[in-house]
C-alpha cells in the first residue's frame, strides 16, 4: 500500500472554487481515476468527475493533473503529492466535471454542411497503428490559443476530429486554422497520438489553394517571394549584423556554413545572437561561412501559410548555394530555420540534403564539452523557455540547459510548463502577422510563469520566441531580461 | 429547491450505447423528433466503447463460411435457446449495417490486398469479427454520434431515467433525474427506446467498469413488461485479476491457458476447441481449475500469449498497450486470468422490431433478451445492436406517427417527486455504496459460475432482507446536482430488483444449460427445458412464465 495526498480544486456555487485535501491509501499501480473512485467511495461522495470505461477508450475522463491534462483512467500515479484540476479551458459545471458543449456546437455545422460525408476523418485500413481520436478534448484544455480566443477558435479536438472533412469554407475553421500556433502541445498531450497540428496545416493549404489567405499573411508572403526575407529589406542587409560588429565571416569557404535567418539578421534588436554566436566561435578558433545576400529565407513562414510550392524555391535556392560552395556542414540559431532544413527540405524536394544540420547549441555542446569553451564565475538566477521547433519538434531539451548550468554561478530553475509541456511564447505559427493580440496574451502568460520562478533572466534559444517574450514583458510593463542563451553565454566569457 | 422541468418529443431514446444511438438515427432519419437521453456522456458511458471485434456475414464472409454456418454456430453456442427469428435477421442484416457505416465513413480493417481482416471469436468456426484495429465499438459510436447530431437529434448527458410513465396500457414518457441542472426531468413521448444497456455493476468483478446498474430491465419490470431469460449470464473467461487497478479488464487477446503446472489444461475440457471455445466452457474450466488449487496466486490460471503472432496482438493493440504501461508485457510475461461478468444475455421480451409487452415501448441491444439464448457468441453483441437498434428507432418512428402524444399522468409524475424528495437529505446508517459491495458480493457467491440450488435460494433470501435496509440509507445531500448518493441508492435499488430476478430464474432452470450451469442438476435437459423463463413484476413479486423455445418463429 502507498499514501498520496491529493488536492482537488473544487467548485463551491457561492464561495469560488478551493482545493480540498485528500489523503489515500492505494494498492500500486493506482491511476489517478483509482484515486478519484477511492476518495468518492470512502471518503466524500459529494466529489464531482466523471468517468466510464476506465480503459482510455470513452474518452470522458480527463483532467489537469498537477497542471498537465490527461486521461485520470490512464495516467499512473507516481508522486506523494497531486493537484487535480478541471480541464483547462471549458467551463465547470461541478469540481471536475466540465461543459464539454461547445465541441458538439462546433462539429454540428461543420457536419451538416455538403458534401455531408465521410463523418469520420479517413484513415489507411491497413494500418491497425493509426491513431484514432476520442474526442477527449485533452488537446483543447493545453491549448494556449483555446485559452485566449474560445469563440473564434474551433480548437484542436475539432481541427483533428474533421480531418479530411471540406471545412475550409467554414468561415470559422479558415481562422482557426491561422489562429492555430502549430506548437505541437496538443500533438504531445494527446493520449491517442493523434496530431491536430498537421491537420490545421492542412486546412492552411486547402484555403490558400481558394486564395482565401489572410490579408496580413498574404503581405507576410510576398515580402518573402519578392524580397526573400521576412522585412522586405533588401537582402543585402543580411550583413549588417557582422560589419556592425566587425565580425567578417572567417575564411572563404569553410566546411561549415551559417545560416543565419531572417529574424536575426534583419531586427537590429535581435542582432545580439548571431553576435555572440561569432564571438563565441572566434574564442575557440571555428571558422564558418555566411551567405550574406544569397541566403534566402528558408522558407518556413511559406509552408506555415499552407505555400508548398513557393517555399519549395526558396528550398531549392538555399540548396543550390550550398552544394556550388561545397558546405559540409549547416549550423544555425533559429530552430525554425533548423526544423525547416532538416526535417522539411527533404519532405519538400523529395530527396535527402546530404548537408548535416545543426543547431547551435548542439555545436556549442560540443565544444564546451571538450573544453574549448570556458566561462567565468556568473552568479545567475535564469529560467529556460523551450522554443516548440527545438523542443517539442526536436526533442532538445536539455542541450541548452546544459549548455547554462556549465556556466559556473547558474542557477537554472524551471517554469511550471517546461520541456515537452512547455507553453509556446505565442509567437508560433505565424501568429504575430495574423493576430498580434493574441501572440501578446499568451507570451504575457509565458512571462507571468517566468517570473513566477524568481529567475533574473528568461533564457531561450530562438530569435522568434525572443521577440515575442520581449514584446509580452514589455506590455506587462516588467523587466525581465530576456536573452538567447548565445548571448547568455557570451556575457559568461572570460574578458579578454 | 431541485425543480421539475418538462421536455417533449415523438421518440424518446434512453441510453446511448451502440444500440441507443442507431436507434435513434434511424428515428430521425424517418423523420421523428428524438431525444436522446444517457446518464452519462452520449456514446461513452456504455460498453460498446469497448468491443473490439463485430460479427458479419455478406459477400465479403471468407471462402466455404456462409450464413447458415453462422447461424448453426450462433445456436450452437446459445445452446438452442435462441430466438431464432431474431437470429436470421441478425445474420441478414448486419452486413446492411456495415455497409451503412462504410457509407458514413468507417473504414474496417483490411490487409494489403484489401480484403477485410477477420478475427475469430470464441465457439466460431471461422473468422468472422470486422475490427477497427481495438476500437471498432469506439469508431462506430463516433460514426453514429456525427450522424445523429447531423440528422439533428436532441440529447440529455448526465440525466438518469428512474421510472417509464405509462398510460391506459401505453407508454407517454419517463422521468429523469438531470444532474446538471439539478432536477427532475419529465420526459413526454409518443414511443420510448429502452438502451440501457446490461448489468455491469451487479458483479464485484466486470470486465466493465461503465456504470451499467440493470436500470431499463428495472424500469420496465415495474412498468409491468416481462423479462426472459435472466438467469443467463455471461461471464468473460479471462480477465485479469491482478493488479488490483485492472482488475476484471477483459483480455481478449489470443494465448494458451496454463494452470499452476504449465498444464494447458483446456485439452481436458474442450479438446476439439482448445482456447476457442464457447465463454461458457472456457469459464467453467478455468473456475474448475482454480477451485481444485491450480490456481496461480492471485485465483486464476495463466493466460500466455508469448507464442501469438504480432498480427493478431496488432488486433489487441490498446489492450497490450493498456497491460504494458501498468507493467505486464504481455509478449513476454503470462497474464493472470480468470472469469468475470460480462454480458447479460437475458433481457426484456421484445418482438423483432424491439417491440415489448406496453404498447409504445421498444427495446434494444444488451437490456433486450432472447436473441443469444444460453451464451453470447463473440462479436454478435455488437452486430445486435446495431441491426436492432436501427429495427427499434424504426418501429418506434412509425409507432409515433401513428400516435398521438398524451401527457403523463400527474399522480405518476408527483409520485416520482415524493419518493425523491423524500430521499434527498435522508439520515440513515447505511451507505448505498456499502449495499452495493453486498450486492455483488451475494451475486459472486450464489450466481456466479457454478450454481446449486440452496445458494440460488440463500442469495434470494439475502436480497430480499437487504430490501429492507433500502430505508436505511442516507442521502446526505438535497441538493440533486450529481447527487452521488442519490444515484448510488436509486441503482442499488435496481440492481436489487434485476439481481432477484437473476436469482429467481437461475432456480426455476433445473439443469445446466450454456451459461447457467447448475452443480445439482450438470445436464443439459431438453425434454423438459427448451423453454424460456419469463418473469413478470406484479404487486412486489416476480411472477414465473415458461415459454417454449421456437413460438417466436411463428
Ligand atoms: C470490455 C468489453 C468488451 C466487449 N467486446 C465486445 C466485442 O468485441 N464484440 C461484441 O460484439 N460485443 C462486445 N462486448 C459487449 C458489447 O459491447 C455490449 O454488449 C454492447 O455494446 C451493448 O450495447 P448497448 O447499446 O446495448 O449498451 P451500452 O453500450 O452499454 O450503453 C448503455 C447506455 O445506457 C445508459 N444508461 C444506462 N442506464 C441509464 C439510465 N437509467 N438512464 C439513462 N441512461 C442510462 C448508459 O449510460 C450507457 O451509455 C464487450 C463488452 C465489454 C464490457
Ligand atoms: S474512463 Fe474512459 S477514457 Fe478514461
Amino acid at each position: 500500500m502507498a499514501k498520496v495526498r491529493v488536492h482537488v480544486l473544487r467548485s463551491h456555487e457561492a464561495a469560488g472554487s478551493r482545493y480540498q485535501d485528500y489523503e489515500v491509501s492505494y494498492e500500486l499501480p493506482a491511476t489517478i481515476l483509482d484515486l478519484l473512485r477511492l476518495i468518492q467511495q470512502e471518503q466524500d461522495p459529494s466529489l464531482g468527475f466523471r468517468s466510464a470505461c476506465g480503459m482510455g477508450k470513452c474518452g470522458s475522463c480527463a483532467v489537469a493533473v498537477n497542471g498537465e491534462p490527461v486521461l485520470s483512467c490512464q495516467e499512473l500515479v507516481t508522486q506523494e503529492e497531486i493537484w487535480l484540476e478541471p480541464l483547462p479551458n471549458f467551463p465547470v459545471i461541478k469540481d471536475l466535471i466540465v461543459d464539454r458543449d461547445r465541441y458538439c456546437n462546433n462539429l454540428m455545422p461543420v457536419l451538416q454542411q455538403p458534401p455531408l460525408f465521410p463523418l469520420v476523418p479517413p484513415r489507411p485500413a491497413d494500418d491497425p497503428t493509426w491513431p484514432e481520436c476520442l474526442e477527449c478534448l485533452v488537446c483543447d484544455g493545453v491549448c494556449p490559443v483555446m485559452a485566449q480566443v474560445p469563440e473564434r477558435f474551433l480548437g484542436p479536438a475539432l481541427l483533428a476530429g474533421t480531418a479530411g472533412f471540406q471545412k475550409s469554407m467554414l468561415p470559422t475553421a479558415w481562422e482557426s486554422a491561422y489562429f492555430c500556433l502549430l506548437c505541437g502541445e496538443c500533438m504531445t498531450a494527446c493520449p491517442a497520438g493523434v496530431k491536430p497540428n498537421d491537420e490545421a496545416l492542412d486546412v492552411r493549404r486547402q484555403v490558400t489553394r481558394k486564395g482565401r489567405l489572410p490579408q496580413s499573411l498574404q503581405r507576410l508572403a510576398q515580402r518573402i517571394t519578392t524580397a526573400h526575407n521576412i522585412s522586405g529589406e533588401e537582402n543585402q542587409a543580411r550583413l549588417l549584423w557582422s560589419q556592425q560588429a566587425d565580425l567578417a565571416p572567417a575564411a572563404s569557404n569553410p566546411d561549415t556554413l551559417y545560416f543565419v535567418g531572417c529574424v536575426s539578421s534583419l531586427y537590429p534588436s535581435m542582432y545580439g545572437i548571431p553576435q555572440g554566436f561569432a564571438t563565441l566561435m572566434a574564442t575557440c578558433d571555428q571558422c564558418f561561412g555566411l551567405l550574406g545576400g544569397e541566403e534566402w529565407c528558408c522558407g518556413y513562414p511559406l509552408i506555415l501559410n499552407g505555400m508548398l510550392e513557393e517555399a519549395k524555391e526558396l528550398a531549392i535556392h538555399n540548396l543550390q548555394r550550398m552544394k556550388q560552395r561545397g558546405v559540409k556542414r549547416l549550423v544555425m540559431t533559429c530552430p525554425s530555420c533548423y526544423d525547416t532544413w532538416h526535417r522539411r527540405y527533404p519532405a519538400l524536394t523529395g530527396e535527402e540534403i546530404g548537408i548535416e544540420v545543426l543547431h547551435a547549441t548542439q555545436w556549442l555542446a560540443e565544444l564546451v564539452d571538450h573544453g574549448r569553451i570556458r566561462f567565468k564565475e556568473l552568479p545567475w538566477k535564469v529560467t529556460y523557455h523551450d522554443p516548440c521547433d527545438l523542443g517539442r519538434r526536436n526533442e532538445t531539451f536539455e542541450t541548452p540547459r546544459q549548455l547554462l548550468t556549465s556556466i559556473p554561478g547558474v542557477v537554472l530553475v524551471e517554469m511550471k510548463r517546461n520541456r515537452d509541456r512547455a507553453l509556446c511564447c505565442g509567437g508560433g505559427g505565424n501568429l504575430e502577422s495574423f493576430s498580434p493580440e493574441v501572440m501578446t496574451a499568451i507570451a504575457q502568460e509565458r512571462i507571468q510563469e517566468a517570473l513566477d520562478t524568481g529567475a533574473e533572466a528568461l533564457i531561450t534559444a530562438c530569435p522568434q520566441c525572443q521577440r515575442t517574450l520581449r514584446a509580452g514583458a514589455r506590455s506587462l510593463g516588467v523587466r525581465l531580461p530576456v536573452l538567447d542563451v548565445v548571448q547568455a553565454l557570451w556575457r559568461a566569457l572570460p574578458e579578454q | 429547491m431541485n425543480g421539475v422541468s418538462i421536455r417533449t418529443t415523438d421518440v424518446l431514446v434512453i441510453g446511448s450505447g451502440g444500440a441507443g444511438l442507431w436507434a435513434a438515427v434511424r428515428a430521425a432519419e424517418l423523420g421523428a423528433r428524438t431525444l436522446l437521453v444517457d446518464k452519462g456522456l452520449v456514446g461513452r458511458n456504455g460498453n460498446t466503447v469497448m468491443a473490439s471485434g463485430m460479427t458479419v456475414m455478406g459477400p465479403f464472409c471468407i471462402p466455404g463460411d456462409s450464413p447458415e454456418l453462422l447461424f448453426e454456430d450462433s445456436l450452437k453456442g446459445g445452446q438452442f435457446l435462441n430466438n431464432r427469428k431474431m437470429l436470421r435477421l441478425l445474420i441478414q442484416e448486419s452486413a446492411e449495417r456495415l455497409a451503412e457505416l462504410e457509407r458514413w465513413g468507417v473504414q474496417f480493417d483490411r490487409d494489403e490486398q484489401g480484403n477485410y481482416f477477420r478475427v475469430q471469436s470464441e465457439g466460431h468456426r471461422y473468422p468472422r469479427a470486422a475490427t477497427h484495429s481495438d476500437r471498432v465499438g469506439l469508431v462506430i459510436v463516433k460514426a453514429l454520434r456525427r450522424r445523429a447530431l447531423q440528422l439533428g437529434v436532441q440529447w440529455l448527458e448526465d440525466t438518469m431515467v428512474t421510472r417509464l410513465l405509462t398510460r391506459d396500457g401505453q407508454v407517454v414518457g419517463a422521468t429523469a433525474i438531470n444532474n446538471r441542472a439539478a432536477e427532475l426531468v419529465v420526459l413526454s413521448a409518443r414511443a420510448v427506446i429502452l438502451a440501457t444497456g446490461g448489468i455491469s455493476q451487479l458483479f464485484p468483478m466486470s470486465a466493465s467498469q461503465a456504470p451499467n446498474s440493470g436500470d431499463g430491465l428495472a424500469v420496465a419490470l415495474r412498468a409491468g413488461v416481462p423479462v426472459v431469460d435472466m438467469e443467463m449470464i455471461q461471464f468473460f473467461p479471462t480477465c485479469l485479476v491482478y493488479p488490483a487497478s485492472v482488475r476484471g479488464f477483459a483480455l481478449g487477446l489470443k494465448g494458451k491457458l496454463l494452470n499452476n503446472r504449465g498444464e494447458r489444461f483446456m485439452e481436458r475440457y474442450s479438446p476439439e476447441w482448445l482456447e476457442s471455445a464457447t465463454r461458457d466452457v472456457t469459464a467453467r474450466a478455468i473456475d474448475a481449475e482454480v477451485r481444485a488449487g491450480r490456481g496461480t496466486e492471485h485465483g486464476g490460471v495463466y493466460k500466455d500469449a508469448r507464442q501469438t503472432p504480432w498480427r493478431i496482438f496488432l488486433s489487441y493493440l490498446d489492450q497490450y498497450h493498456f497491460c504494458l504501461k501498468r507493467g505486464l508485457d504481455l509478449k513476454r510475461t503470462p497474464a493472470e486470468v480468470a472469469p468475470a461478468l460480462h454480458y447479460c444475455m437475458g433481457g426484456v421480451q421484445t418482438d423483432e422490431w424491439g417491440q415489448t409487452a406496453v404498447a409504445g415501448l421498444y427495446a434494444a441491444g444488451e437490456v433486450a433478451g432472447g436473441l443469444h439464448g444460453a451464451n453470447r457468441m463473440g462479436g454478435n453483441s455488437l452486430a445486435d445492436i446495431l441491426v436492432f437498434g436501427a429495427r427499434a428507432g424504426q418501429a418506434a418512428a412509425m409507432w409515433a406517427g401513428r400516435t398521438s402524444l398524451a401527457d403523463p399522468a400527474p399522480w405518476q409524475v408527483q409520485e416520482e417527486r415524493d419518493r425523491l424528495d423524500a430521499l434527498l437529505g435522508r439520515r440513515g446508517v447505511v451507505r448505498a455504496i456499502e449495499l452495493k459491495r453486498t450486492i455483488q458480493g451475494v451475486m459472486r457467491e450464489c450466481a456466479g459460475v457454478v450454481r446449486n440450488g440452496p445458494a440460488l435460494q440463500k442469495g434470494l433470501t439475502q436480497l430480499e432482507s437487504l430490501e429492507e435496509s433500502l430505508s436505511q440509507v442516507e442521502v446526505t445531500r438535497r441538493d440533486m446536482r450529481y447527487n452521488r448518493e442519490l444515484t448510488d441508492y436509486l441503482e442499488v435499488e435496481n440492481l436489487l430488483l434485476v439481481g432477484r430476478a437473476i436469482l429467481t430464474s437461475a432456480l426455476v432452470r433445473e439443469e445446466s444449460r450454456g451459461a447457467h450451469y447448475r452443480e445439482d442438476y450438470p445436464q443439459r435437459n431438453d425434454t423438459c427445458w427448451l423453454k424460456h423463463v419469463q418473469l413478470c413484476l406484479k404487486d412486489g413479486h416476480l411472477e414465473i412464465g415458461l415459454l417454449p423455445v421456437g413460438d417466436e418463429d411463428g
